[in-house]
Order: structure tokens, then sequence, then C-alpha cells
């Protein structure tokens, strides 16, 4: 009985690692031998609508100065362009820095000081977008460096007047500090090159990642605006947005600088709160997805759960590890077979197969030399993410709805603005 | 003894399992390659972008050149060492180049009015700051005029073509690269290009336009399977606005659309295939295509024009307005006879007038 039942867990997970393994190739080929799709990429010259940058900042000093310089250096007529620094109750300088760029550019900078309501970005987010107009609403964490050509690149694709939300490339500035950045940036190549572009391509669901783009503000308003309940508020907007006919895009090209965790205890807090956010969504947007409603059919059904499952995987993959071991200490030798095929596709979801595959691929797109020699060493990497995505799983919070939600910040190393 | 099978087969597959990691060791004790990936920057969107800068760089190596040059036609060096030819008065110089087969091999400044006879190659930078009048069959690889340019029948750019003053491409010429103007550019047919941008962009001999008429229009019925998402309408299979109907608001149809002879759209249009708009049609936003979207005579259109495949725009067709310039964009972009673009025409493959 036992047996049976442990054949039966390993059947399922093998059958789970084996589609997302067949997912990883499939959208690594796309990037290789593909028809890579930028539509919106070329528009250079337009009548530009009103835009609000909208930048969440919780005790951010180091950056934010940063980051408004650059917004201010954007190539975006001045007069359609509100900046709004959205101060939510910093306990650092960050307010006094915000108000000191407000009074030298009144006209351009207008902050949004909080010091009520539920905090995190999502909140802060929520309770912004509805007290500023323009038709488009763009938003930056505060430690991004977007070059001046961004904005423009990120509401092009709203003259299209089917998308919803837009998403730019992030690249990380700071990987020269230890091997987790390298290794990062690495993670973040084949993230955005491969998989983002890839399904960007094959017309399937962008996840818009909630920095380095947009929404529409119609369309926000049409699912009801940002959610102030969910760790992942970018997770979260892309489904409604999805589910309600929207689309939204990917622009490869669209990059623009961020500093990445320099140290393991900030990633793996970083990682899992993108798992329990991710987590939330699947329960909150899965089974709609898999009901293919009108505007979302099977393939981007069937798209939208897997990458809504992404972090629920890690789970997944150590129960398969224990069932495995546990069939071959009860002696079960009919199993090689199963088990030699989940030691592939675990071996292939931990990187040596499909995911290397994706970030080789990635870094060989970007034209990025050497930097893959570091490739062996994401295996230790993804086994980290793999214990952290597995405690957030396994937590209440990746699960249940509605739970009190603060700011889960991450560190910033920065030790002044660059220029 | 009996363990030195398992000592054995336990060294290679360490071995094995640290292969891999030894240049992943050396990269991460000395490495090679950790600089940020280069992000995109201000080249992307200003298709001058090159042409400013060879002027900034062109400007500052003239200025650095010693007073004593002489008057008249001048044969040198830049500060850079690049060799130039300074043409003040004799055009005549740029007739036949110094290299066997006839090419200039030296970049070209022109202070005096130019008319060439044709055929000539350049294979380095012309900076023109008096009228340029090319010849047929002239080849260059650059040209910056700060005044009016002209290229003859037949002429190539392999890299770009910039004019302060109005810019005009003969018939049969290839603009590989960028095609820009400060003013205007008027392109002949059979003309080639990749991206070319001005505030006003003709085709061919001047369309004749008359003063709009006032068109009486019904309001568009939408099919009943059309559904409200946000602010668009959304239609699912095809979709057509009958002749001299009219609808207000953003469409987006996931088969094909047809709008009608005189039909108007105020707002934007998507479909998912492809989209052809009858003579005299209006959408005063953009128009979107997954596939292809080709228009028939005097069409006017607002906003940018996007199609994945093709755009056909058809004889006199108008996208922008003076004041109002936008963007056509799409792998190929087929331009009639008296159409008008202002703003930009980017063909990732290939645009034909």
């Amino acid at each position: 009985m036992i047996v049976t039942l442990l054949s039966l867990g390993l059947g399922i997970v093998v059958a789970i690692l084996v589609v997302y393994t067949i997912r990883h190739y499939l959208f690594t080929i796309n990037r290789l031998i593909g028809r890579h799709r930028q539509p919106y990429l070329d528009i250079g010259i337009a009548d530009w609508p009103e835009t609000v940058v909208f930048v969440p900042a919780h005790n951010e000093e180091k950056v934010i100065g940063g980051m408004l310089d650059a917004l201010l250096a954007a190539e975006y007529p001045a007069d359609r362009l509100r900046i709004v620094p959205i101060n939510d109750r910093s306990t650092d300088g960050t307010a006094a820095l915000v108000d000191d760029y407000a009074r030298r550019f009144p006209a351009r900078i207008t902050p949004f000081h909080r010091s009520e309501g539920p905090p995190g970005k999502a909140a802060a987010l929520a309770d912004a977008s509805t007290r500023f107009g323009g038709e488009i609403h763009l938003v930056f964490d505060a430690d991004y460096l977007p070059g001046p050509g961004l904005l423009k690149q990120l509401v092009a694709p709203f003259f299209d007047p089917e998308v919803g939300a837009v998403m730019g490339r992030v690249v990380p500035h700071n990987l020269n500090r230890s091997l987790l950045t390298r290794l990062l940036d690495l993670e973040r190549a084949g993230g955005y090159q491969v998989d983002q572009q890839a399904r960007m391509n094959l017309r399937l669901v962008p996840q818009y990642g909630g920095t380095v783009g947009g929404v529409r503000r119609s369309a926000l308003e049409s699912v009801g605006g940002w959610r102030a309940d969910t760790l992942a508020e970018d997770t979260d907007m892309t489904f409604r947005l999805v589910l309600q006919g929207w689309e939204v895009v990917y622009q490869n090209r669209s990059e623009c600088y961020e500093e990445v965790p320099e140290t393991w205890p900030t990633r793996i807090r970083q990682v899992m709160r993108w798992a329990k956010g991710h987590n939330q969504s699947l329960a909150r947007h899965g089974p709609a997805l898999l009901r293919f409603p009108r505007p979302v059919r099977w393939r981007r059904g069937v798209d939208g759960f897997l990458l809504l499952g992404v972090f629920a995987v890690g789970p997944v993959l150590l129960a398969g590890w224990i069932f495995a071991l546990a069939l071959y200490f009860l002696g079960a030798s009919l199993l090689e077979g199963p088990i030699a095929v989940l030691s592939v596709a675990t071996f292939g979801t931990l990187g040596n197969f499909a995911a290397f595959f994706e970030v080789g691929t990635a870094t060989r797109l970007d034209g990025s030399g050497r930097r893959v020699r570091l490739l062996p060493f994401l295996a230790f990497g993804f086994l980290v993410n793999l214990v952290a995505v597995t405690r957030a799983t396994l937590s209440r919070t990746s699960w249940i709805q509605g739970n009190h939600v603060s700011w889960d910040k991450t560190e910033r190393y920065r030790e002044t603005s660059p220029s | 003894m009996t363990l030195l099978p398992f000592l054995a087969v336990l060294a290679v597959t360490l071995a094995w399992f640290v292969l891999p990691l030894l240049p992943a060791l050396r990269e991460l004790l000395r490495p090679t390659d950790t600089a940020p990936l280069s992000v995109v920057e201000r080249d992307a969107a200003n298709l001058a972008y090159f042409a400013e800068r060879f002027r900034l760089w062109i400007t500052a190596q003239l200025a650095g050149l010693p007073v004593e040059i002489p008057e008249g036609d001048y044969y040198g060096r830049l500060p850079s060492g690049t060799g130039f030819v300074r043409v003040r008065n004799l055009p005549d110089v740029l007739s036949r180049g110094p290299r066997p087969d006839g090419a200039h091999d030296r970049v070209i400044v022109t202070d005096a009015p130019v008319t060439l006879a044709g055929r000539e190659t350049f294979l380095l930078e012309v900076y023109a700051t008096a009228p340029w009048t090319g010849g047929p069959d002239t080849t260059l690889r650059a040209l910056y005029g700060t005044a009016d340019v002209r290229l003859g029948s037949r002429s190539t750019v392999t890299r770009w073509v910039h004019a302060d003053g109005v810019l005009q491409v003969e018939d049969g010429s290839r603009l590989f690269g960028r095609a820009s103007s400060a003013s205007a550019i008027r392109l002949g047919t059979g003309v080639r290009f990749e991206r070319i941008g001005a505030p006003r962009i003709e085709v061919g001999p001047a369309h004749p336009r008359g003063t709009p008429e006032a068109v009486e229009r019904t309001a568009w019925v939408p099919p009943e399977r059309a559904r409200t998402v946000g602010n668009h309408l959304h239609v699912d299979g095809d979709a057509e606005l009958p002749a001299g109907t009219e609808h207000r608001g953003d469409l987006v149809v996931a088969g094909t659309l047809t709008i009608g002879a005189e039909a108007r759209v105020e707002g934007s249009v998507k479909a998912h295939r492809s989209i052809r708009v009858g003579r005299g049609g209006t959408i005063t936003g953009s128009v979107v295509s997954r596939t292809t979207i080709e228009t028939a005579g005097d069409v006017a259109i607002g906003g940018p024009v996007i199609a994945e495949d093709e755009i056909l725009l058809g004889e006199g067709t108008m996208v922008g307005g003076p004041g109002r310039e936008t963007t056509v964009v799409a792998p190929l972009v087929t331009l009639a006879p008296g159409v008008v673009v202002f703003g930009q025409v980017n063909a990732g493959v290939s645009g034909t007038t």
C-alpha cells in the first residue's frame, strides 16, 4: 500500500517536473530560432500621453536621489510627466530628501507622504494611484537607474489599445560585489532575455514585474486598482489584467539598472517574499486560469498557471526526492524507471539541463562573454532558493488571503548616489 | 584491497563533479567579466544620433586645424590623422578620387555648393556646409548636410544621411541605415530605405488635397459579440465598419478589421489579424495589427501605425500632422506616391516607395 502511494506521488512529481523542463526548453529554443517580437520598440516619435511615474520608497535615502535625478533627465516631454515619490512612513532622511527635490523642481516632482493606512508597496501604490491622473502610471523601485530614453520606450506599447501593462528588463548594476551578485546577474539574464521574451514571442503571458514598467490607468481602474493585501502586487496585477482581456507586453531592450542583493540573508528574504506573493496569486487566480475563460484561452491559461506555479515547484521537488529515497530503501526495484526519469528531471530543474541551457543561451544572446563560466555555481544558488522557497511555500502566509502586509524591505548597499 | 575499486570510482566521480567548476573557480578568483551589461542609450529613437555625433566630431576636428591652411581646395589630415579634402572653390576635385577605382578615401568637407556629375564613391563621411546636389549612381558612406541635400537617382547611402534642410532622394536610390532631416524628406519612386525621419516625409509628386468635405456619418452598430474591456470595445472574430459609419472609442478586434470608405474611428484600433482601411477613412488614434495594415487612398491616421508583418500605405494617405509627429513601424513598409508621414518610418527589414 505504502509503496503504491509513494509510487503514485512520485509519478505526479515526475510529471510536473517534466512539464517544467519541457517549458524551459521550449522557451530557450524559441529564443534561439524563433521570431523576436518587439513591435513597439521603434516608436521614436509620437504624441506622448500624460504619464505619472511612481517611486514607492520606505527608508530609501541611500538611493532615491539617484532615481529622481535619472527621472529628471528623462527624454520625455516635461509638461506631460509627473514624478511622484511615495514616501511611506520612512524613518530615515527620505522624506526630507524628497521634499528638497520637490522644492527645487516644483513643476515636475510631487511627493506623496503616507503616515497611515496599511504599510507596504502595494498599499502605497493603491493609495497614491487614485490621487493622480495621467493616462499611464509607471512604477520604479527607488534603487533603479533608468536611462534617458527608457520612459518613452515603456510608454510606447500603450499606443496599442489592448495593452494594459508593460514590463522592461532589469539589469544588475552591482554585479562585481560578490559571487551572489554575479549569480543573480546570470539568473536575471535567463529570466528576462529568455523566459520573459519567449513568452512575449509566443503571445503567452509575460509578467509585469512591479518595477521598470507600468499600467494603463483605465486598465488599472477596470480591474479595481492595486490590491493592498498582497505581497506580490505585480503578479496579482498581471493576472487580473490578463483575465479581463488586457495584454501584458515585455520589452527586452527597455533595460534599466537595479541593485541586486549582495548578501545571502537579504536574498533569501527576497526569494521568500516573492514565493509567498506568487503562491497567493496562484491560489487567487490559478483556478480561474484553468477554466480557460474567453480572453485567456487554453495556451495562455496553461502558461499562466505554470508561471504562477514556479515557486510551488520547490516543495514538489523535495517531495520527489523523499519519495524516491523511501522507495529505494523499501526495495521497490520496479521503480527504477521513474527514479531515473526523476533524477534527470530534477537535475534539469536544478539547472544542469533546462535552466542551465536557458541561462547559457541568455548570456550568448547578450554577448556577455566570460561570465557564463560561473554557470556551474548556479546549482548552489538554486539549492539555496529551493530551501527558501519551500520554507515560504509551507508557511501559512503563502496561501491565506488578506494577510497583514508590511514593508519587507530589501537592504540597499549604495554608498552615494551615482551621477 | 576491496576498497580500491570503490575509491577509484569515488575519485573519478569527484573529478567529474569538479571538472565544470574549474573554469567557474577561475572566473570567481580572477574575475574577467564583471561589468554590467550595457543598456540601450540615446541612439535608439533619435535617428539623427550618429549624424549629430559626427557633426560634433568634425567641427572639433576642423577647429583644431592650423590657421595657416590655404584658401581654396585643400588636401590634408585632420588632427585625428584622418585624411580629408576641403572643397571651397572647385567641386571638380570631387569628380574622381585618388584611388585606382576612382573612389574617395578621405573625409570630404564642402564649403561651397556642390553639384556632382554622378558615379562617385565616397568611402568616408561627407560634411557639406552648403547645398549638396549628387548625380546618379553615387555611393556614400554617410553625409551630413547643413543645408539642402539632393541624392541623384540610384544613389546608395550605406550608413546614414542627414540634412538640416530638405533631403531629396531621387528614384531608385537605396538608403541603408538612417536618413533624417530637420526640415523635410522627399522620396522618389522605387526608393528603398530602413529608417527615415523628418517633420514631413513626402513620397513622389505632391498629392492634390482638397478641403475635406463635411461627411454625414451614421454611428456604427457593433456586433452582439462585442464586449467592453476597460475603455475599449473588444470584438471576437472579424469586424467591419461599413462605409460612412463612425465609432467613438478604442476598438480591438480578435480577427480582421475592415474600415469602409469615409468611415471614421475617433480613437485607436487594433486587430489580431489584418486591417484594411477604405478610401477616405479616418482613424484619429493609432492603428495596430499583428499582421498587415493596408490603406486605400486619402486615408488619414492620427497616431502611430504599427504592424508585425507589413504596412502598405495607399496613395495620398497621411499619417500624423504638422506638430503631431508620429511613427510608422513594421518589418516591411510600402509607401505609395502621395503618402505624407509626419515623423518617422521604421522598416525593420525593408521599406519601399
